[in-house]
């Protein structure tokens, strides 16, 4: 049972890591695709700062897509949305077909509401606005972080704080566990038993502690910091002590019947 | 609990009350008889060793030897009934208690433990010349009736449940005490009254010395392989004629021990007489009957103890006469107190063990044989206590060391330089996960900032200055993991050229959402899981290897990951030396905490954990 355990948690670590974003998006203007991008929200440049979306209110999304080929590029639709340990969390899809001449840029602007925001994200999140084509291949896309002002009970709200309670959770069933002797025998299987207690507590920093507007998230380093809280969750576990025996209850005067003891003591 | 309905079916000439005891030799309940009105045990045996037709037999036979058994400190069987698979026995209910409970009530003085003795001694003897071994004494199995006398309870049913001579059941199990249990009885030996000696020997020995032979931290196992290979400790505190004939009766072979009980109550009686002087027997309280001229001839002339191997050591023998009778107290349980005041009288209480008699109390007759008994269970619990209040303080240093921590640790940093807009010579907050521009004059070329606490480096960045007017300009950006790992106030080193300046930097961010907050809560919280769990091991009897060492180690992790908890959730900045105060408070409290436990547990040597 508990390798099918390990088994499990290593494929869910293996599908979470294969199933994450490239590392190298940073923040500001990059250049994913054939065309550079610059955003603001609201007229605030997006790059280097957080940006403050309001679901209530209309959102002014300015886009200038710079296009440094030879060949001019057609965009037929701006996407923005909401990404953290890869899921998303909202997008937000807008057709707006327009071209890109060569060497040129353009400019566009595009007032999104983002009303039902409130109810799918809230706090810090990493965001991106994209340029996608016709197959909606991203031709360029800027990233930021968002400070969505939502509902502590919208989706990513909930989810931050489901993993805060279940962290604590985890941590004090398995340090309870220790102190009383609950552990297996087993140290590998001790270490399973911290093992998610870890997971939480690197889930907690990257997705409550943004939900809480503490921490910003930092795409580059969410899964590190999931997988290394693992791994030290995991290495205290496997360094616990061997759980000792139940009570020594018949070296007083309780009549036992026991086997013999071994008499090697005799033929050494 | 509620007696079954097939014990209630089996026994209808009685009312069958609730469940009085349960151990490995059965299930006790009260009973009454409905005609006479008699008080009654009936013990119920273990009937999975009992559903084999040998066995069944030999019980049949061994209930007739028991019921006819007709001794003073003898548990009398009324009655044995068997019916399909039940086999149960009805006896005499004594309700005054046991010595167990005695012992570890008010204690017994050391006159009480060689009377209690001289009884245990006198039911044995008579037990075995009807050819009747108990091979399951113990202070449990020695009753107290309500006037207060001692009587010997459980007598042949071990021997019945096993194979007979060798006391091994048909799972080649032993049976069996194992505080109490003699070395050839242990190993699935032929057995003798021999054993019976070394078991009422061992009850001696923990009731003269408030401990037990062996070393009683380490399991049922060790204990047994201890009486199996090992020499019990000399007894401590007990009076040397005493203490000799005791030894000798636990000696691990056959040839040194007392080979039949008379022999030893004997030189006991002398013994005893030697050190509490004559009449001790009337001061102590407790009945004693039936003893045989031998015994009385060891009361009424001190003698030391004969050597192993003595001729007076004899094989068991017939009865060969009248016993002679004694009887301790002048007066029936209703006269009161004797004239030393030891006994109440009234069977259930009274026993002056805990030394506040009168002047010619208990105590008083065991120093009075010139021993001055030392009384270690209460040095321990002294010593115990004084541990645990030391750790208590090096708790409490730590708490304070730990709030002590100075707010901002003493900095030099030049006025002009400037971290965004703030001058560096107070405390700057910042936003990690932002770069951070520094300024200043000159033009340093190069520019790096480190971030560590209590001298631990949590993070650096460099890069080179740019020129901006008289001064420079740089932007800093410090790794990502920084904004997860650094939490509260911590240092900042500036690098630029060969001048090197600190200063305090705040997190913008809350305390607690750092490596630094909640990583060393979690991390305190394990060492003292750790810690709990390893004071367990010694609290459940057994060994915590390495506790010498373990213990320290965690209160050491304890108290820095405590202080620098406490030091990052109050914003100040965490400052070497109260840390390596903090480590040492823990470890110094944790070491104490285990040695404390350990003491506790040596001496707690027979009673069960329970825990």
């Amino acid at each position: 049972m508990g390798r099918v355990i390990a088994a499990g948690v290593a494929l869910g670590l293996c599908g979470v890591l294969l199933g994450a974003p490239p590392a190298s998006a940073q923040s500001g203007s990059a250049p994913s695709g054939s065309l550079g991008v610059q955003v603001s929200i609201d007229r605030r440049p997006i790059a280097d700062a957080t940006v403050p979306i309001d679901p209530a209110q209309q959102v002014e999304l300015q886009v200038v897509a710079t296009n440094s080929g030879t060949a001019p590029v057609k965009v037929r639709s701006v996407r923005l949305s909401g990404v953290a340990l890869a899921l998303t969390f909202f997008a937000y899809d807008t057709t707006a077909p327009f071209e890109v001449p060569a060497r040129g840029s353009i400019t566009r602007t595009f007032v999104l509401d983002l009303g039902d925001l409130a109810g799918q994200a809230t706090g810090l999140l990493p965001s991106s606005v994209e340029l996608l084509d016709a197959q909606r291949a991203t031709l360029g896309e800027a990233t930021t972080v968002a400070d969505v002002r939502g509902s502590f009970w919208s989706v990513y709200g909930v989810f931050g704080l489901a993993m805060l309670v279940l962290t604590i959770l985890a941590w004090l069933a398995a340090l309870l566990a220790l102190a009383r002797h609950r552990l297996a025998p087993n140290r590998w299987r001790r270490g399973l038993r911290f093992l998610p207690a870890g997971f939480g507590t690197g889930l907690v920093a990257v997705i409550t502690l943004s939900v809480l507007r503490l921490v910003p998230p930092e795409p580059a380093i969410e899964i590190p910091v999931v997988l290394g809280a693992a791994a030290i969750a995991f290495l205290l576990g496997y360094l616990t002590p061997h759980p000792a025996p139940p009570p020594v209850v018949t070296g007083g005067d309780t009549t036992v019947r026991m086997t013999i003891p071994p008499t090697q003591e005799f033929t050494r | 609990m509620s007696a079954p309905a097939e014990l209630v079916a089996a026994l209808p000439q009685y009312d069958i009350g609730a469940e009085i005891g349960e151990g490995g030799m059965g299930v006790v309940f009260a009973g009454t008889h409905r005609t006479l009105g008699r008080s009654v045990a009936i013990k119920q045996l273990p009937w999975d060793v009992l559903n084999h037709a040998a066995s069944s037999e030999l019980f049949d036979r061994e209930a007739r030897v028991l019921a006819s058994l007709d001794h003073p400190h003898i548990v009398p069987v009324y009655d044995y009934v068997r019916t399909g698979r039940e086999h149960l026995l009805v006896m005499e209910r004594l309700d005054g208690g046991t010595v167990h409970s005695r012992f570890h009530g008010g204690g017994v003085s050391g006159e009480q433990a060689c009377a209690i003795g001289l009884a245990m001694l006198a039911g044995l003897h008579a037990a075995h010349r009807a050819g009747v071994l108990h091979l399951d004494v113990k202070p449990r199995n020695l009753l107290f009736n309500l006037q207060g006398v001692v009587k010997v309870a459980d007598f042949g049913i071990a021997r019945v449940i096993s194979e007979g001579a060798t006391l091994v059941t048909h799972g080649g199990e032993i049976l069996g005490t194992p505080a109490y249990i003699a070395p050839e009885q242990a190993m699935g030996n032929a057995l003798s009254p021999a054993a019976d000696v070394y078991a009422a020997g061992t009850v001696l020995y923990e009731l003269l010395s408030r401990q037990l032979p062996f070393d009683n931290t380490r399991g049922a196992i060790s204990m047994m392989r201890q009486h199996m290979f090992t020499d019990p400790r000399p007894i401590a505190g007990v009076p040397m004629p005493i203490a000799g004939v005791i030894m000798r009766s636990l000696a691990r072979e056959l040839d040194a021990r007392y080979r039949e009980v008379e022999s030893f109550a004997a030189d006991l009686a002398g013994a005893a007489t030697a050190v509490y002087g004559p009449g001790w027997l009337e001061r102590s309280g407790v009945p004693v009957l039936h003893l045989t001229p031998r015994v009385i001839a060891g009361l009424n002339s001190p003698t030391a103890p004969a050597p192993p191997g003595d001729a007076r050591t004899r094989p068991v023998q017939r009865p060969s006469g009248p016993n002679a009778t004694l009887v301790a107290l002048s007066g029936s349980p209703d006269t009161g107190p004797g004239p030393a005041g030891g006994w109440a009288g009234d069977g259930s209480g009274g026993w002056a063990g805990d030394g506040s008699g009168s002047g010619g109390g208990p105590d008083s007759g065991r120093t009075g044989g010139g021993s001055g008994q030392a009384d270690p269970a209460a040095g321990s619990k002294a010593a115990v206590l004084w541990l645990r209040l030391a750790a208590a303080a090096a708790a409490i240093v730590l708490v304070v060391l730990a709030l002590l921590n100075p707010e901002r640790l003493p900095h030099q940093a030049s006025p002009t330089l400037n971290l965004g807009t703030q001058p560096v010579t107070t405390p700057v907050e910042v936003d990690l996960s932002k770069p951070l521009t520094l300024a200043g004059t000159g033009n340093p070329g190069r520019v790096a900032l480190t971030l560590s606490a209590a001298g631990i480096p949590l993070g650096s960045a460099e890069t080179d200055a740019k020129a901006a007017g008289n001064g420079f300009t740089a932007q800093l950006t410090l790794p990502a993991i920084a904004r997860w790992v650094v939490g509260g106030a911590v240092t900042a080193t500036v690098q630029t050229g060969p001048v090197t300046q600190t200063f305090t930097l705040l997190t913008s961010q809350h305390p607690l959402a750092s490596a630094m907050g909640a990583g060393s809560l979690i991390l305190a919280l394990f060492a003292l899981a750790y810690l709990e769990s390893g004071l367990r091991t010694i609290r459940n009897g057994h060994r915590w290897r390495g506790a010498s060492v373990g213990g320290p180690v965690l209160g050491l992790l304890f108290g820095a990951v405590a202080w620098l908890c406490v030091s990052v959730l109050r914003v100040h900045e965490p400052s070497p030396g109260f840390g390596a105060g903090c480590a040492v408070a823990g470890a110094v409290a944790a070491g104490l905490v285990v040695a404390a436990a350990r003491r506790r547990a040596s001496t707690v040597v027979s009673r069960p954990s329970g825990r």
